[in-house]
């Protein structure tokens, strides 16, 4: 079939198809696209910086002398920022360690203990985005002698994001403390030719520092009459071991009076080593005992007081 | 007859008083103290009184590499004072290697207690390490010697194979 179009009909239809044309092609090519607006509110954790103190020199800053038998209170200070407000940081949750090595030697404030006060420190208000906090820890004398102390800070927002620095470190230095507890020893009363009598109290040599003493020596002299100085007690009458046992591995002094204190369980020079009982390390340690023993001569002594002063000596060598 | 006597009577009895003596001292890496050649250095030490009543220390020490700055017969702390300090003065010694050191403290006056006195003494020691300056131009005495002899032997040597050469090449040309 021939179907005859009209010169002037051809031209309105090529019109028409041009036209509707970008419409029938915009129908056809609908796409159904969805999108969404996510809105993410970040929380800036706080960072902080330890006062007076060039951490990046990676080395020890300052050095604390433990008191002997006691506690140093040590002052750490830091500047804590939190670019969203002040308001933000939650400052009872700060915690300040001071931490040795790998052996996990620890001290830290009270407010890292006791998470629901704010302890051993305060805090003060700097700028809007800075706070100023002081927090005071405790270093017993037993510390460690160490220039490698870490200070470990950490302070947390009231998001739960926490702050750190743990770049800044300290030393602990020496401390060499002896402590007697009974000042002195005594036989009280004693009988001519009385054997393995023991003085009472036994003579208690506490460490009270940090140091390791390696040789303690004893130096004793003969006991003068006080009333009758020709009479005396030779030094080798006396004797001394860490056992309270007469049938015991007594060393006897010998003539020159310096004995050094022997482990006689190990067969080694006696060791004061440092420590205390709550100590997280050498709990055991920290004090020796020794029982100082007489044999008094059997004639030569009239009843007086008889006297004189002995010398306990303690080494540290490296 | 049985004669009773009195070893060092406690008249009163035993004291509870406690007994001590303390000091402190610069932590040195390793027990050492590094030095170079030819310096000296200041090493610290603090005493420390733990008691409640004064005492009076005494001081010993090496005074053949160390002096003290400001020297006491004996030095006088008040009751619980600590961080009364001493500084000496270490000089490093001619000859490089390790020396040892040391310094005693001790009280001057034993507290016995009604008992028999027993006087405290703390000897502590420590390495002297003297280095060499990294500064200075040093010569090896040791290889300088070796130098020179090996310089001579092939002088020699030399002086003596040299004309033995000529003479055979002379009888060669001749």
């Amino acid at each position: 079939m021939i179907v005859k179009i009209k010169k002037r009909n051809l031209v309105l239809l090529i019109i028409a198809i041009l036209i509707s044309l970008p419409l029938v092609y915009a129908a056809a090519s609908v796409v159904k696209a969805s999108f969404k607006v996510e809105l993410v509110i970040s929380n800036r954790n706080p960072t902080i910086v330890v006062n007076n103190i060039t951490a990046s020199l990676g080395s020890s800053q300052f050095s604390v002398d433990p008191t002997a038998a006691g506690t140093t209170y040590v002052l750490i200070s830091f500047n804590v920022t939190d670019a969203d407000n002040i308001t933000q940081i939650n400052a009872s949750k700060t915690v300040v360690n001071f931490t040795l090595g790998t052996n996990s030697e620890y001290y830290s404030n009270i407010s890292a203990v006791a998470s629901s006060e704010f302890g051993t420190c305060k805090n003060t208000t700097a700028t809007i985005t800075v706070m100023i906090i002081n927090c005071t820890i405790a270093l017993p004398y037993y510390a460690n002698a160490s220039g490698n102390w870490r200070i470990n800070i950490s302070v947390q927002d009231i998001y739960g994001g926490i702050g750190r620095n743990d770049s800044a470190f300290f030393t602990v230095n020496v401390v060499s403390g002896l402590a007697l507890p009974n000042a002195g020893i005594n036989f009280s009363n004693v009988n001519i030719g009385q054997a393995n009598v023991l003085a009472y109290p036994h003579l208690l040599i506490n460490n009270t520092g940090n140091d390791d003493f390696t040789q303690i020596n004893m130096s004793a002299a003969a006991l003068v009459g006080t009333t009758t100085t020709t009479e005396n007690i030779a030094v080798t009458n006396f004797g001394v071991n860490t056992t309270n046992s007469t049938t015991n591995l007594r060393t006897a002094f010998p003539s020159n009076g310096v004995l050094t204190l022997t482990d006689t369980g190990a067969g080694a020079n006696m060791k004061l080593l440092h420590g205390a009982t709550s100590a997280l390390q050498n709990a055991d340690k920290g004090n020796i005992s020794v029982f100082v023993w007489v044999n008094v001569p059997s004639s030569g002594l009239s009843s007086q007081l008889y006297n004189a002063t002995w010398n306990v000596t303690t080494t540290s060598s490296p | 007859m049985r004669v009773v006597i009195f070893l060092f009577l406690a008249i009163a009895l035993l004291s509870l008083e406690v007994h001590s003596i303390s000091v402190a001292s610069d932590y040195l890496q390793g027990g050492t103290l590094e030095l170079i050649e030819g310096t000296s250095k200041i090493y610290s030490i603090r005493l420390q009184n733990p008691t409640d009543d004064q005492v009076g220390l005494k001081l010993d020490y090496d005074a053949a590499f160390m002096k003290v700055i400001d020297y006491k017969e004996i030095y006088t702390l008040s009751p619980r004072e600590t961080g009364y300090s001493i500084l000496f003065n270490v000089t490093a010694p001619k000859k490089l290697g390790e020396y040892n050191v040391g310094y005693t403290v001790s009280e001057v006056e034993p507290a016995g207690g009604g008992g028999l006195p027993i006087r405290l003494k703390i000897n502590r020691n420590f390495k002297l390490k003297i280095i060499k300056d990294p500064n200075k131009f040093h010569i090896n005495y040791f290889a300088s010697i070796y130098v020179a002899a090996l310089l001579i032997l092939g002088f020699a040597l030399v002086k003596k194979i040299l004309p033995k050469k000529q003479e055979r090449k002379r009888k060669v040309n001749k």
